[in-house]
């Protein structure tokens, strides 16, 4: 019941959304409506469906709650790339930005799903090799900050808040099919996924195959995230919240956590961008500032309720 | 007949520069328990992680029914061996009867089928009316039979278990014994580590029981549950003395107590 809720909640949410927003001429309305307002809710769905779910697997896999896409250096790898077009390009061409924020995504993700792979490494390790990457991406953004003009800088700036705004459909079919494939290939992962709520080891003594899991969950979530980044900028939060939000509505089962997310990460991403194209008239509020309103406080709060837990662990 | 469940030969675990298994040879035969015992550090836990596979080896061999641990798939290893850790922790709040579920990782069958088994393994550890309740609200002696619960699911030919009842209450830490012992009675082979010989041993009065003594990644000694040697070879183990007495027709070791 409440699972149906919430899927009903989330759809009414996409569906809803091309008609909220101000009135316009009817002469102007098709236009709005089929060029601007559903083509970005159909961006806002599938990056949100995208984001959520890998959130969600994040989480399952390095056993930690707090554990986001950001974590692995994706997004910061993102902003390295999309800032060095930005910077380097004298009239910089928003597909080039785009494809140039996925290479630099997958560099970081790459380096940290290879080390995944390895077998004696723990996932604290790549956790750590993950914030490791984060800071030292978010270095080489300062660094190329300090190179570009002022117009320039205030593009990166602009990106990296994060935005849905989209005019026509360019950009919208690649993302959808990519987050499909991301959603499906961390997804094809599930009962592993779920096998893994009491630690790795135990997980491996049940016949999980822990490094291959991680490895592809990785790969697959890092490849999703690295697209929407490309495409939208760092959206900051949803990865994190919408899986805690699934929790909230239905219930601790991993299971549902991981398979709710995709829907219910469309219908927060899309709320949240029509809220924030909505809430200031004449003017839109950048959609990564909202979600990361909501997701801020919400971090401190699952920190600060978070118990503290005992493990036990056979040396490896 | 099956093959033999545990082969280890030699088997070298070093860390660090030093060695936390040295030279370790050992058979388990099925049907059979061995217990394994010895002070703190002496190995035990490494031991077990190198029997199933997680603890990776420098040297020597570890077979499981005739194949190389390390090169089993994931799915046969986990028919063959499951293991209980001394204490496992949920990464996150989860309804119990989904841990229970998730042991049966290896075998394919619809969820109905899956939720059945899980609910049986729960009965058989009294459990079955928490099978709702969140696995981080437990008790530590809740959460260990819950654990015992998913072991009993995966189905394993052999148990691998590692102090298992160490940090539990000593209603908690009989029941789970009893648990265990009653499946080892019905055939299943067990490997189980303990810092309690005396409350396993009170209650292994016939079978095919052994003991084997750990000490500084070496088997110090090997005996039979039953053999007369046994309070001496604790007593050297542990560097304390250790007398046997009879009590109500058992054998009863008292660590720290000269005759």
């Amino acid at each position: 019941m409440r699972v149906a809720v919430l899927v009903v909640v989330s759809l009414l949410a996409v569906v809803a959304a091309p008609f909220i927003g101000p009135s316009v001429d009817d002469a102007v309305w098709s236009f709005v409506l089929w060029e601007l307002r559903v083509p970005r809710v159909l961006m806002a769905a599938a990056v949100g469906a995208c984001l959520g779910t890998v959130g969600a697997a994040f989480q399952a896999i390095f056993g930690n709650p707090l554990a986001t896409p950001s974590t692995t250096g994706t997004t910061a790898g993102a902003m390295v790339g999309a800032l060095a077009a930005l910077v380097f390009m004298a009239t910089p061409n928003p597909s080039i930005v785009a494809i140039a924020a996925l290479i630099g995504a997958l560099a970081i993700a790459l380096p940290v799903a290879a080390l995944a792979s390895r077998g004696n490494r723990r996932i604290e390790d790549v956790l750590l090799a993950g914030v490791a990457m984060t800071l030292g991406a978010s270095a080489l953004t300062t660094g190329l900050q300090v190179q570009a003009d002022l117009a320039t800088t205030f593009r990166a700036v602009r990106w990296s808040m994060g935005s849905l705004t989209q005019v026509g459909y360019s950009g919208v079919g690649i993302v959808a099919v990519v987050c499909a494939v991301s959603i499906a290939g961390v997804l094809w992962h599930l009962r592993a996924l779920e096998a893994l709520i009491a630690g790795e080891a135990l997980a491996f003594s049940q016949g999980v195959d822990v490094t291959r899991v991680r490895t592809r969950v990785l790969v697959f979530g890092a490849l999703g995230v690295a697209v929407c980044v490309a495409w939208c900028g760092p959206i900051a939060f949803v990865g994190l919240v919408v899986p805690h939000l699934v929790r909230l509505g239905v219930g601790t089962s991993r299971r549902l956590v991981l398979t709710l997310s995709a829907v219910c990460g469309a219908g927060f991403l899309v709320l949240c961008d029509t809220v924030a194209r909505t809430v200031w008239a004449g003017r839109e509020l950048p959609v990564g500032v909202l979600t990361a309103a909501i997701g801020a406080p919400l971090l401190v709060a699952l920190v600060l309720r978070r118990p503290g837990r005992a493990s036990t662990r056979v040396s490896k | 007949m099956r093959p033999q469940p545990l082969s280890v030969s030699e088997l070298q675990v070093v860390r660090g520069g030093r060695a936390l298994l040295d030279g370790i040879s050992l058979d388990v035969q099925s049907g059979e328990l061995v217990i394994v015992v010895g002070p703190n550090g002496a190995g035990k836990s490494t031991l077990v992680g190198a029997l199933f596979g997680w603890t990776g080896i420098d040297g020597g061999v570890v077979e499981c029914e005739g194949t190389s641990v390390g090169k089993l798939s994931g799915v046969e290893r986990a028919a063959r061996l499951g293991w209980l850790p001394q204490r496992a922790s949920l990464a996150e709040p989860t309804p119990v009867i989904e841990q229970v579920m998730a042991a049966r990782f290896r075998i394919r069958e619809s969820r109905a089928q899956r939720l059945k088994h899980a609910l049986e393994a729960l009965e058989r550890v009294g459990l079955r009316h928490l099978a709702e309740r969140d696995g981080t609200s437990l008790s530590g002696g809740e959460a260990q039979r819950v654990s015992l619960a998913a072991l009993i699911a995966q189905d394993a030919r052999t148990w691998l278990l590692d102090e298992p009842a160490n940090h539990l209450d000593p209603r908690v830490q009989t029941e789970l014994m009893q648990i265990v012992l009653g499946e080892w009675r019905a055939g299943k082979t067990v490997v189980l580590v303990t810092h309690d010989p005396d409350r396993v041993l009170a209650r292994v009065t016939e079978g095919p029981a052994r003991v084997v003594g750990l000490r500084d990644g070496r088997v110090t000694f090997e005996l039979s549950a039953h053999a007369d040697a046994l309070p001496s070879a604790l007593s050297d183990l542990y560097d304390v003395p250790v007398t046997a007495i009879i009590v109500a027709g058992r054998r009863r070791f008292l660590f720290g107590v000269q005759a």
